[in-house]
């Protein structure tokens, strides 16, 4: 029983642990002004000269993303890029296809959570 | 009579290939005297849509070892990798990719190979003023897209990034523009990208 009880609070403050080493960076843009666009690419690099990594696993269908996996205190550069389908002989000549171009790219560093005092009072009677 | 009845067969094939520089030009210093692992590449675009089937580059005195060649996009994710094989001594080298990469028309992407032992093609102060303009392939003049050619030091094939002086490279690709009229424009990029940390 004492085992089992040390290993929750084990578990539970590795838990803890890894979640304060990361928080999350809310990304949102605004959509790509062609029609035919199918979903968009977040890339990330720790450098704004590249090289950039895709994070999405498949294509975005809306206008924000979260990273959740960003590191407390390192510095991120994100793009954004416009996916409609393949371009192909037998394209219209008026669709867009392919990849777009990068957004402007946006950057930020993670800071540290706020740090919370809890004071707590135990009156003996 | 076989022999012209296959040159019309291969002939339009051959024909629809374009690339940045003809096979018969030769770099003014086709092997510059640095042997560190290096990976070399050039940014490019098309006028018009097509298909990416194959990296180049000119190969002088020295450039030995496994050569391998890649397509990038600007966000530097590899489209595409290929190891030459079977390469000549000295000259342009070609190799095909596996299957074709489409690319969009007026969008940069980055040719580039990596060689192991160094001794490149490398003319300096190339890519200042001017780019190369071979329609509907032009590489491109540094600029608002940054510095032409690009390259990287690296122990194993990665995206190239670092400039130097306008260096060309003498990196290519084979392409094969869309027939048919295809589509032709990528997607307008998205904007006003903003970043909240939560």
């Amino acid at each position: 029983m004492h085992i089992l009880f040390g290993l929750l609070i084990a578990c539970s403050l590795f838990s803890s642990y890894a979640s304060a080493q990361t928080r999350t960076v809310s990304l949102s843009w605004t959509a790509s002004a062609s029609t035919g666009v199918t979903g968009y690419n977040v890339y990330r690099a720790t450098s704004a000269a590249g090289p950039f990594t895709l994070l999405n696993t498949s294509q975005i269908s809306t206008t924000t993303y979260n990273d959740v996996m960003a590191a407390i205190g390192q510095t991120y550069t994100y793009q954004v890029t416009a996916v409609a389908p393949p371009c192909t002989p037998t394209t219209p000549a008026t669709s867009s296809c392919g990849e777009s171009a990068p957004s402007v790219p946006a950057t930020t560093t993670v800071p540290a959570r706020p740090s919370i005092t809890v004071s707590v009072t135990v009156a003996v009677q | 009579m076989i022999r012209w009845l296959a040159w019309i067969l291969i002939c339009p094939a051959v024909w629809s290939q374009q690339s940045i520089w003809p096979a018969s030009t030769v770099p003014a210093n086709s092997s510059f005297p640095d042997t560190t692992s290096v990976e070399l590449g050039v940014k490019f675009r098309s006028d018009v849509a097509g298909q990416i089937t194959g990296i180049r580059f000119y190969k002088g005195t020295g450039n030995g070892g496994t050569h391998i060649g890649n397509l990038w996009n600007v966000a530097g994710t590899r489209l595409a990798t290929v190891t030459f094989a079977g390469e000549s001594g000295t000259g342009w080298q070609q190799a095909l990719f596996a299957a074709p990469v489409s690319i969009a028309a007026g969008t940069q992407y980055i040719a580039s190979y990596f060689a192991p032992l160094g001794r490149y093609a490398a003319n300096s102060a190339f890519f200042a003023s001017t780019g190369v303009d071979n329609p509907p392939l032009h590489a491109l003049q540094n600029g608002a897209n940054g510095g032409n050619g690009v390259f990287r030091y690296t122990a194993v094939s990665a995206f190239p990034t670092s400039t130097f002086n306008s260096t060309n490279y003498w990196v290519d690709v084979v392409f094969v523009p869309s027939g048919g009229g295809g589509g032709s424009l990528p997607p307008a990029p998205a904007t006003a990208l903003s970043v909240a940390v939560h």
